[in-house]
């Protein structure tokens, strides 16, 4: 079953939790002058409506109104029913590890990419299959149900590709049947063992025992393809520079950002400093504006200075600092912005646990790039689309790298 | 150590991460209406006297030792400074993050850390570490500042303190509030200037301890940005200790391979 079922709240609890929703606005939205006098108004209007409500859906429907007064993404309420992550969660048969990364294409859960040497690779999965089963769960018509949710599509497909990854996991050490539609149509079995999670684990505070991963290949010769799994400072920050030192001469760098989630959001300024030129100063990602302060991308130049070519493979699950760096690199012209539109969820945003399961989402500050553009809901647009489908999968097993190395060519040189 | 507070905040915004922070709570002084001191100049004079700033003039050096937090993101780590001679050098060691260096040698200062790299400090950030790094008296205010009024008695936790706004020769103004008892500094409102741009910051400084005839802070608490809250509790600080002066040099960069 893919919705939970959940406790009413009373009328006291709507109350209290409307109150609660109203005075977070109220006290952290960024911007002082939204939410003054006409944020009062609001209350006034829905306060009464509050009291006056019979039954929990209208009350969510209602709460989801209100702060859809504010016109800004990254505010929400969250019925409990609607918690596909947890259900995800909840229906996954492990922990483990089997290197297939699944999106949504055309409305159809596909394997988009096979991580080399990955237990997916060694047991023959192919990009273009779509997942149909994991053991005796239908995967394919729990993630089409994710389809139906009114919502805008770049958080539709981030909840798709979230909860594909979650649900398709498998127990550590123990081979458990995955079921796929081939190419041609064809039903395809294949046992799979996932292992764990590869990589370092890294901590950050209250981030702990993160896995991080950081692959450098050389392909065509000569172009330095950078991919790492998420925004942390150690150990990938040396570990990055030391790959980019290595191959300062390279005729073309391409970082691919591909499920990389975020992060410190200030590593992207650091990594951007990679590919300044020295000297050159006064270049930033972006500003990200809270209630009583700016925090500035600025752009320090450091070696190696890379001036060569630059292209950043994203997809939908390119979010948070990878949306930074992506969206600020693209304003300033650094780089050729490769792929599919990312998450569009850039802000620094709290969610918190209300009575009765029901979760609020507000957002504390915003992101702006240097052109002045809001990444939040909207995302970082590639300059070179890539649109996959089953059949480009299937002929060319990662089209997205192809495109980026394409790419290179009429990408900026500094 | 007034150096070592609204320099060492900027690691605080240096390293946020684009992921949400519980805000730490803030909020304007309450106003009281206890107060025996008249002008600002005399609050200040009697607030050098009570510090003992005088002292600070046998002073040719000081380290210190201090340990940090960040308490919404975890963090926890180490920091160590120097000053001598209108010079400094500070070290912060964050677990996730490394090692974050920072150095003034009397005419020119610079940074490193793992996400800049090494770079100079220039402009609104290296006038802060020059200003910063010059004996502060309370009396000799003149010195640093343009113009001192004293806005009146306000609350500072359970004190009752004395606020005073300074505007500087450089850079914008700051509001320090002194105990109207102790007459010491608990309090400064201020607007720091880091990598990231100017980061608003509130600094709670208590727990003094008398060293070398002058009164020290040895814990700091500061709400950054509005948003971030970074203690600094020093664990050890000494005065008039040999200092090696290659310390406040600029390290060489990273040669390309």
């Amino acid at each position: 079953m893919l919705f939970r079922t959940f406790d009413g709240l009373t009328k006291a609890q709507r109350i209290r939790t409307f109150e609660t929703i109203w005075s977070r606005v109220k006290t952290r939205h960024w911007d002082a002058r939204k939410v003054g006098a006409n944020w009062d108004a609001v209350r006034k209007v829905y306060r009464p409506r509050v009291e006056k409500e019979q039954s929990n859906s209208a009350f969510y429907t209602l709460m989801q109104q209100m702060v859809g007064e504010l016109g800004q993404s990254h505010f929400g309420v969250i019925p409990p029913e609607a918690d596909v992550a947890s259900d995800a969660q909840n229906a996954s048969h492990g922990t483990g590890w089997h290197g297939m990364h699944i999106r949504n294409v055309y409305n159809e859960p596909v394997v988009v990419e096979v991580e080399r040497d990955s237990p997916a690779a060694q047991a023959g999965v192919k990009a273009g299959w779509i997942i149909e089963k994991v053991g005796d769960t239908a995967v394919r018509d729990r993630l089409k149900k994710i389809l139906t949710l009114k919502q805008r599509v770049g958080m539709t497909n981030v909840m798709f590709a979230s909860a594909a990854g979650q649900i398709t996991k498998g127990p550590i050490g123990m081979a458990m049947k995955y079921t796929f539609r081939d190419a041609n149509e064809k039903l395809v079995e294949l046992d799979i063992t996932c292992i764990q999670t590869p990589g370092e684990t890294a901590s950050f505070g209250n981030l702990t025992d993160i896995p991080t991963t950081l692959q450098t290949t050389v392909i065509e010769g000569d172009i330095l393809v950078i991919r790492f799994n998420i925004w942390l400072l150690t150990p990938l920050m040396a570990q990055i520079r030391e790959a980019i030192l290595s191959h300062a001469d390279a005729k073309g760098v391409i970082i691919d950002l591909r499920g990389n989630p975020g992060g410190v959001g200030m590593m992207a300024s650091g990594l951007a400093g990679m590919f300044m030129p020295k000297g050159k100063n006064k270049l930033s990602l972006g500003d990200m504006n809270m209630r009583n302060s700016q925090l500035h991308f600025a752009i320090n130049p450091q070696p190696p200075y890379y001036r060569g070519p630059v292209a950043v493979l994203i997809d939908e699950m390119s979010l948070s600092t990878s949306e930074v760096f992506a969206g600020g690199m693209q304003d300033i012209r650094r780089a050729v912005i490769v792929g599919r539109t990312t998450g569009g969820m850039v802000l620094p945003s709290n969610i918190e646990s209300l009575d009765g399961g029901l979760k609020f989402q507000y957002a504390i500050a915003d992101f702006k790039t240097p052109k002045g553009v809001l990444l939040e809901a909207r995302g970082v647009r590639p300059d070179v689309p890539v649109r996959l489908s089953r059949q480009s999968l299937a002929a060319d097993q990662d089209p997205m790298i192809t495109a980026s190395v394409k790419a290179l060519v009429r990408a900026p040189r500094w | 150590m007034k150096i070592l507070m609204s320099i060492a905040l900027g690691l605080a915004v240096l390293c946020g991460p684009v992921m949400a922070q519980k805000p730490a709570g803030t909020k304007k002084p309450a106003m009281s209406n206890v107060a025996t001191l008249k002008t600002a100049d005399a609050v200040l004079a009697a607030s050098a006297k009570a510090m003992g700033s005088a002292a600070s003039d046998k002073i040719t050096s000081s380290v210190a030792k201090a340990k940090m937090s960040i308490p919404a993101n975890g963090l926890n780590g180490e920091m160590e400074m120097t000053v001598s001679k209108e010079r400094f050098f500070m070290k912060q060691s964050l677990p996730g993050i490394g090692d974050i260096l920072m150095g003034f040698d009397g005419k020119s200062g610079w940074a490193k850390d793992p996400i800049n790299g090494l770079r100079d400090l220039e402009g609104a950030e290296l006038a802060q570490a020059k200003d910063e790094v010059k004996n502060q008296k309370a009396s000799d205010w003149k010195q640093r500042y343009k113009k001192a009024e004293l806005l009146g008695v306000r609350k500072v936790g359970t004190a009752q303190a004395y606020a005073i706004r300074l505007t500087p020769k450089t850079g914008g103004p700051q509001t320090h509030y002194f105990d109207t008892k102790t007459l010491f500094l608990v309090r400064t409102d201020m607007v720091a200037v880091g990598p990231t741009g100017k980061i608003p910051t509130e600094t709670y400084l208590s727990d003094y301890r008398l060293l070398d005839g002058m009164q020290i802070p040895f814990k700091t608490r500061s709400i950054v940005s509005g948003i971030q809250e970074v203690i600094i509790t020093y664990t050890d600080v000494k005065n008039n200790v040999p200092v090696d002066d290659k310390l406040f040099i600029k390290p060489k960069a990273e040669p390309k391979k």
